[in-house]
């Protein structure tokens, strides 16, 4: 082993953190890996493995636990992947020991966890793109809110893993009595749910508006200075193809040809990250410390305002950063290194202007809705089916069972990530071949949408963004930035979002 | 005449609710409704007229037709319930026993590849919660698919009740091709088929809210009237729909006319179609003057141009006419009837009219014109009908028109 190689300690099992493993295995500094995780993942194993690092099997939301790790093996860099890890103070515990960490401080990382913060964050500053919301305190009061409110999204007031949000549309008023009483009752469900599970909050949920438009992800990297923004990538959180059915994680990306999507503007999404930089500007501002980690921001293109914050993650989105892999340029350790040491001025990053990338999340059948039925399921792998075709698979919800057998977590299995220089629709269908190249031993159905990228639904992509962007650019023209409502017997009412 | 699927994922949510909308947005095409809706407790089955007051029970996912075309089976195999309803002349009761019977992915198959099916649409509910939704692979009936936040999925015959259940319009099937699944999976089975949509749908039956297939029926109405009046060698000075179901033909045809569309006539009704109503000669009369009141004063020395967007038998048209003349001092009075003539019964089941009723069928247009009493008469040349669709990728069956 060559001493100058630098030593990275990666913290995290899933396949944000098997992406991660692989861009860091590509810098040309070749790095040597570890990885610490909660669950043993065969694919950061094996970059761990070929890069002459090695793993450890810890509890990464564990303080004390991740330090032992990080005391034992000395990285140059430790880059924390999960949020789970971050809200725990993970990062905070390894700064305090001298490590070099790429991933904020918990006090920071509240802008995910708690969705309160954020969005009175946004209106305290006045950072553009917020959206008007009410916090609750007691389920009741939320429900009596809920009933009057009308075409509103609620959301547990902490960060639970991508689920629990849901939206009551209430695109016509025939339907309003029927949403609202739903809406009621699951509002005062969530709060009472989030009482009994997290002692740490403040506020139980969050009832906010609901807006229509085009979801994309905007993931950056930042030393709480210089902000270095990667390439616009679009999530799939429906479980099913054509976008219906359950919200999950992701279950799936596309990204490319170069920094934008075909249906989001350069300035649109410059604008995107204005909102992320005006947010590092406010913590820094209200937290008092920098923000060194990855901010990310999951934003629609309303017809409202244009860029509009749905959600920040203080981390990388998975499955969006998986669609990096056959875009980057640069040297991934170069970034993370350089924000984490705090010296990102003047960086530039580079990716490949040529490439359209589609990931494909694989869960078992049963995910969403019962992860009971989806788990605990044999896997079986061909790596050579994905790799003929060009593509890379990355693990995510899978575990060693007490026999050694590779086994189902019940959240995505897998992910497919395939890259192509002709267009999205073809390294779909790479990625529908490819996607052959996992099973379950026992039978188990496995699920993906084979829709992501298809030419369906890039062109639905492109009309709402259109329509979006005929109303926002109206609404801007004439200098229009207030919500007035009228309410008989209170009188006018004037939201500002200047 | 059309179909409705309304599938909620949490199971304690009220799909009768949503699909209660859905039903409304189809009603249009018929006077008669059968259903089933399950709930935890397994389905209720039932029937109704959505033009009463009606309701349906609770229950997480319901299916719905339109009958007399839309037609219900059930069947019950290892403690399995299902129910189908498929439009048009398909063995529905094969297709619930065979759904009861084996496995969602074969049924699906069957479905799309299967020559019994082959001009049907059809939807089917297990009491497992598994549903299938599809067109057999010449299917002259159209099934758009479409989701509900993160919610529901639904299936309808056209976009607007899945609009009016506060969904979005997803995916429009093609001839061959069926989604089928339950809370745990969304699957597509496709066969080579061909969208065998009957042109009756855009000439008559769909809602100029809705798309069929991907187009829209106003634009494709509007175009048509555009059409009529390029060919229609008649001097007008007015132009009129007759019923208000032929508006946006009329809209098309004073366009390329450049002459002034009026409101000619005000409903007593709503929105009736009489052609579809199961009522007696004498009754369809009845209704006949209480839908087409005429506006005093636009018609009085006047040529006009009457939009029409079916003749059956005439009497409609016949009618309105002579009001005209007798009460209304029209001057001329020429007819621009926005379909192909309908000179036979669909033996697909899109409509069920009595060939012995087509006056097309069997006199000239000549001799249509002289009972009508009309100055002129054009109607709808199937070519360009044809012509338009094709280009939107449909290939429409016109099997009963000339």
């Amino acid at each position: 082993m060559r001493p100058s190689l630098p030593r990275v300690l990666l913290v995290g099992s899933g396949a944000r953190e098997h992406a991660i493993a692989l861009l860091l295995a590509g810098s040309p500094e070749e790095p040597e890996i570890a990885a610490v995780m909660d669950h043993f993942n065969p694919g950061i194993a094996e970059v761990a493995e070929k890069t002459g690092g090695r793993v450890y099997l810890a509890k990464t939301t564990s303080a004390d636990s991740v330090l032992l790790v990080a005391e034992e093996y000395s990285p140059d860099l430790v880059v924390v992947g999960p949020e789970e890890p971050l809200f725990a103070g993970i990062a905070n515990k390894l700064r305090e020991k001298g490590f070099t960490v790429f991933g904020p401080d918990k006090e920071l990382a509240r802008i995910e966890k708690d969705k309160v913060f954020a969005r009175s964050l946004m209106w305290r500053h006045g950072i553009p793109g917020r959206l008007r919301y009410k916090a609750f305190r007691d389920p009741e009061e939320a429900s009596k809110y809920a009933r009057v409110a009308g075409d509103v999204v609620v959301k547990p007031a902490r960060q639970a893993g991508g689920s629990g949000v849901r939206i009551f549309a209430e695109p016509y008023e025939h339907l309003s009595k029927l949403a609202r009483s739903v809406a009621s009752e699951y509002v005062s469900a969530v709060a009472e749910k989030v009482k009994a599970k997290y002692s740490d909050m403040d506020y139980l949920v969050l009832v906010e508006e609901r807006v229509d438009g085009v979801e994309y992800t905007v993931m950056t990297v930042t030393d709480g200075d210089s902000v270095v923004a990667l390439p616009v990538v679009q999530d799939h959180p429906h479980v099913y193809p054509f976008d219906i059915g359950p919200e999950t994680g992701g279950m799936g990306a596309i990204a490319g040809p170069c920094w934008t999507l075909p249906f989001i503007t350069e300035e649109e999404y410059s604008e995107s990250i204005e909102i992320i930089r005006k947010t590092i500007d406010a913590l820094r501002s209200e937290i008092g410390k920098p923000y060194v980690g990855a901010l990310s921001g999951q934003m629609m293109l309303t017809g409202f305002w244009g860029p509009t914050l749905i959600e920040y993650y203080s981390r990388f989105g998975d499955p969006e950063i998986s669609a990096l892999l056959f875009l980057l340029e640069s040297s991934f350790l170069e970034l993370l290194d350089r924000a984490a040491s705090r010296r990102l001025a003047g960086y530039k990053l580079s990716i490949k202007c040529d490439q359209y990338v589609v990931v494909k999340a694989v869960a078992p059948s049963g995910y969403p809705l019962e992860r009971a039925r989806a788990r605990g399921h044999p896997v079986a792998v061909d790596k050579d089916i994905v790799e003929k075709l060009g593509c890379e698979l990355l693990y995510g919800g899978v575990d060693k069972n007490s026999t050694g057998d590779l086994v189902s977590t019940g959240s995505r299995l897998a992910e497919i990530v395939c890259p192509s220089d002709k267009g999205f629709e073809d390294a779909s269908k790479r990625a529908e071949k490819a996607i052959a190249g996992i099973w379950l031993r026992d039978g188990h159905p496995l699920i993906h949408r084979w829709d992501i990228g298809s030419r369906v639904l890039l062109e639905q992509r492109v009309a709402m963004a259109r329509r979006a962007r005929i109303s926002y650019t109206r609404r801007r023209e004439k200098g229009l930035m207030a919500i007035y409502d009228w309410v008989p017997g209170q009188g006018l009412v004037k939201y500002n979002y200047e | 005449m059309g179909l409705l699927l309304t599938y909620f994922y949490e199971i304690d949510q009220d799909a009768g609710k949503y699909a209660y909308y859905g039903v409304m947005g189809l009603r249009h095409r018929g006077y008669r409704v059968v259903y089933a809706v399950l709930g935890p407790n397994g389905f209720e089955i039932g029937e109704a007229n959505p033009w009463s007051e009606w309701g349906l029970p609770s229950g997480y996912a319901v299916i719905a037709g339109i009958s007399p075309t839309a037609r219900l089976a059930t069947s019950r195999h290892n403690g399995r319930r299902v129910v189908a309803i498929i439009d048009g002349p398909c063995p529905v009761e094969k297709l619930a026993e065979t759904m009861a019977k084996n496995d969602l992915r074969d049924v699906a198959e069957e479905l799309v590849s299967g020559d019994e099916y082959r001009w049907c649409a059809a939807i089917a509910l297990r009491s497992d919660g598994a549903f299938i939704a599809g067109r057999g692979k010449e299917s002259r009936r159209p099934l758009s698919i479409g989701g509900y936040g993160f919610e529901a999925l639904y299936a309808a015959t056209e976009t607007a009740p899945i609009i009016l259940m506060g969904g979005s319009p997803r995916y429009d099937l093609g001839g061959g091709e069926a989604v089928y699944g339950d809370r745990y999976s969304l699957d597509r089975v496709h066969v080579p088929g061909r969208r065998r949509t009957s042109l009756f749908e855009y000439v008559y039956l769909a809602r100029p809210d809705s798309l069929v297939d991907g187009v829209s029926v106003y634009a494709f109405r509007r175009e048509m009237g555009r059409q009529l009046a390029l060919i229609h060698d008649a001097d007008v000075d007015v132009v009129v729909g007759v019923p208000e179901t032929a508006i946006p033909y009329a809209i098309g045809y004073a366009e390329a006319k450049h002459v002034r569309l009026e409101q000619g006539f005000v409903s007593t009704l709503g929105r009736v179609r009489t052609a579809l109503a199961p009522v007696s000669l004498e009754e369809r009369l009845m209704m006949l003057s209480l839908k087409l009141n005429p506006v005093p004063g636009i018609f009085e020395d006047k040529s006009i141009a009457i939009v029409d967007d079916s003749v059956v038998t005439g009497l409609t048209l016949k009618t309105v006419i002579q009001r005209l003349r007798r009460l209304h001092g029209a001057r001329e009075v020429h007819v621009a009837v926005s379909s192909p003539r309908i000179i036979s019964r669909c033996r697909f089941g899109v409509q069920l009219v009595d060939e012995s009723s087509l006056i097309a069928r069997y006199l000239s247009d000549e001799d249509v014109s002289r009972v009508l009493d009309a100055d002129s008469l054009v109607w709808l040349p199937l070519r360009e009908a044809v012509r338009f669709l094709r280009e939107h990728g449909v290939e429409p069956c016109t099997e009963c028109m000339r």
